[in-house]
């Protein structure tokens, strides 16, 4: 019972880091599109009444660096700003299946080629789920289209996104981010400790089907689910079962699921589920052996799903111990920051909620700044509500591809950190310990991905020559990985030989 | 060049379906094994692959067997070592990464890989029936340019291996 409790714990709170970057991004966008962009603004944003408000939709969702957490206070603010479902449907379910950190990580793996084709056959598919939507549920669109009384330029503007920003934290839509969360505490009731590891064979007729149950529930991040994606082409795995990942993976959780069933009726909604559920399954199962591919090692075993499982056995001893060391080495600095600043902002949220419950800041806002005129004319520009949304939107744009070069830094810089994770490594396999081992072993194995991102990115191009170093050294890093893991640690210490020379290949194929 | 993608698609295709059971002779393979752990079997992930030099003699033998057998009029005993040789061909690229020849002797055994996986790509056509399907004969002169090449490397490797050591 402690190792159940510990366990759903750890994946709440796992869950809740990963979430809270783009989570972050998107109630802030949320208060953007109210108050920068007005419901009007919103609504053209997306093409509202047009044809190409679908692909628009979807062009947009996958610029803007959200997840599927992060979706749903954009479609409230935009059912809000009275955008057609259909164009909320396609915004909701491509946005988080790519942004532009998880495409360029896509496009490193070993056949990009599938990377391509299976965005192209998703946006298809949701392209499809938006039309039939609106032109089956007509009269279900557009939205309520609420106007809000405008803020005028200035400090009072960028209060008003703030407090919106802060509203999306608290009240009913807290529900839907615990519901999208609780996805993950289901998974972990109903696949015990580690028996995801060998579930999607490349042979294995029933692994799309396996993902199907895993990925309608889960919640995960573009970039994990990329990096999974990695790793099932690595280990040759299910071809089928990886498309099932991305599409609903990414794209759909139970939180949104419920807040479709809240606006829309829950019976539109489970047509809806089953419709892009059953269209996934078909594709994954039309795709099985035609892109199948062959994998840098020789099992299909893998621990990439195993955030997913339950991590701890139920006779484990020292579960609490575990349980704060699987946390600390999970929780990223920025994921830290994020969740702080997220917290702040709920507190926030439950101010304005409570404290301040017989006050409409959005009101104070708007009456308080139109007595605001600027002085100094000249300095003081006034921008077009409509003119800073777009700035803001395209800002965030142009700082997620700026924040790539960040992401991914030159290759010297990536070799340099990649020495220091090897020696990292292998001094844990020398000295036996596991835990250390593997999360080394992953990072290094993280970290070559990164030089081919950072090298395509400052060159444009990547040699077949310079994959295939890659994938050579990364495939060494995996079997030495496993054979860790099963504390083979003598054999793994002999592969250290073949790693330094691997590692040295890829280093002459990038530098010289 | 879409008929040469054609091909292999289709020989990998065969490949695939096939599977691995009779794929490669891991008596050369390093020390491949397997055991358990968590209640999970795994398979030989502490051993590497075929060395180049390995896949290039075992390519070889492959190819004298099916040449043999069409030689003889058999041509069904050719059947077995083609979808073999397609195995060990499709690991060469990996195999010569995991040594030190430079990007553009790389580049040359990438080059004769593709063009022995098309040549053993028609030939199989010709066993499922496929009209495009040729005898070995007529794709020996390629075969043998490609082979050149690979044992060219495998000089320039052991070469390189003996600067190395000194």
């Amino acid at each position: 019972m402690t190792a159940l409790f510990f366990g759903m714990l750890l994946r709440l709170i796992q869950a809740t880091l990963e979430g809270a970057p783009t989570l972050l991004i998107g109630v802030l966008l949320a208060g953007v599109f109210r108050h920068m962009l007005n419901a009007e603004g919103t609504r053209r944003i997306f093409g509202n009444g047009t044809w190409r408000s679908i692909p628009q939709s979807w062009a947009l969702g996958m610029l803007l660096p959200v997840c599927s957490l992060g979706v749903i206070p954009i479609a409230y603010e935009m059912r809000r700003a009275g955008v057609s479902t259909g164009a909320i449907l396609a915004f909701a379910l491509t946005a988080p299946l790519f942004n532009p950190l998880s495409l360029l990580y896509g496009l490193t793996l070993s056949t990009p080629i599938i990377v391509i084709a299976f965005a192209t056959a998703s946006l298809v598919l949701v392209t499809l789920l938006g039309c039939g939507w609106d032109w089956l549920f007509a009269s279900d669109s557009p939205g309520r289209s609420v106007e809000t009384t405008p803020i005028a330029p200035g400090w009072q503007r960028i209060a008003g996104v703030f407090v919106v920003a802060c509203q999306y934290l608290t009240g009913s839509i807290l529900l839907y981010y615990l519901i999208a969360l609780s996805g993950n505490l289901l998974l972990c009731l109903i696949f015990p400790v580690g028996s995801l590891q060998s579930q999607f064979a490349q042979n294995d007729p029933w692994a799309p089907m396996i993902m199907l149950v895993l990925a309608v529930p889960v919640y995960a991040t573009p970039m994990t689910i990329m990096s999974q994606i990695g790793s099932m082409f690595v280990h040759g795995n299910s071809i089928g079962a990886a498309y099932t990942l991305l599409a609903l993976g990414t794209g759909v959780n139970l939180g949104l699921l419920a807040w479709m069933a809240r606006n829309h009726s829950w019976f539109r909604t489970f047509v809806l589920l089953l419709v892009f559920a059953g269209s996934v399954t078909m594709i994954a199962y039309g795709i099985q052996v035609p892109l199948s591919v062959e994998g840098s090692v020789d099992h299909p075993h893998t621990h990439a799903f195993d955030i997913y499982s339950a991590p701890f056995e139920s006779s484990a001893p020292n579960v609490q111990w575990m349980f704060r060391h699987q946390l600390a080495e999970s929780a990223m600095a920025y994921e830290q920051i994020a969740l702080s600043i997220l917290g702040f902002m709920s507190l926030c949220g439950l101010a304005d909620r409570f404290l301040l419950r017989r006050i409409d800041l959005e009101e104070w806002l708007s009456r308080s700044s139109v007595s605001h005129k600027s002085d100094s004319r000249r300095l003081d520009l006034y921008l077009p509500s409509s003119v800073l949304g777009l700035v803001v939107i395209f800002g965030l744009v142009a700082a997620s591809i700026a924040g790539c070069f960040i992401y991914y830094p030159p290759p010297a810089e990536t070799l340099k950190e990649m020495r220091y994770v090897r020696a990292e490594a292998m001094s844990a396999v020398a000295s036996r310990d596991k835990l250390t081992a593997t999360r080394n072993l992953d990072r290094y194995e993280e970290l070559t991905r990164r030089l081919e991102v950072g090298y395509y990115l400052r060159n444009g191009s990547l040699s077949d020559f310079q994959r295939t170093k890659c994938r050579v050294l990364r495939g060494w890093l995996e079997r030495c990985k496993h054979t860790t893991e099963a504390g083979e640690f003598e054999a793994a210490r002999e592969m250290t030989n073949s790693i330094f020379a691997a590692h040295r290949r890829v280093r002459e194929a990038f530098l010289e | 060049m879409k008929r040469s993608l054609f091909h292999i698609c289709m020989f990998s295709l065969c490949l695939f379906i096939m599977g691995c059971s009779n794929a490669i002779d891991t008596e050369h393979a390093g020390h491949g094994h397997s055991h358990d752990h968590n209640g999970h079997h795994h398979h030989d992930h502490s051993g590497p692959k075929a060395s180049y030099d390995v896949l290039v003699t075992q390519i070889c033998e492959h190819r004298d067997a099916i040449k043999s057998a069409f030689d003889a009029d058999n041509k069904d005993e050719a059947h077995d070592p083609l979808h073999e040789i397609g195995h060990l061909v499709g690991q060469l690229p990996d195999a010569a990464a995991e040594t030190d020849m430079s990007e553009a002797d790389w580049n040359q055994v990438k080059e004769a890989s593709d063009s022995l996986m098309e040549s053993f790509g028609k030939v199989d056509a010709m066993f499922h029936g496929d009209d495009e399907g040729v005898e070995f004969s007529e794709v020996e002169q390629n075969v043998q340019d490609a082979i050149t090449v690979l044992q060219e490397k495998v000089e320039v490797v052991s070469s390189a291996n003996q600067e190395t050591q000194q």
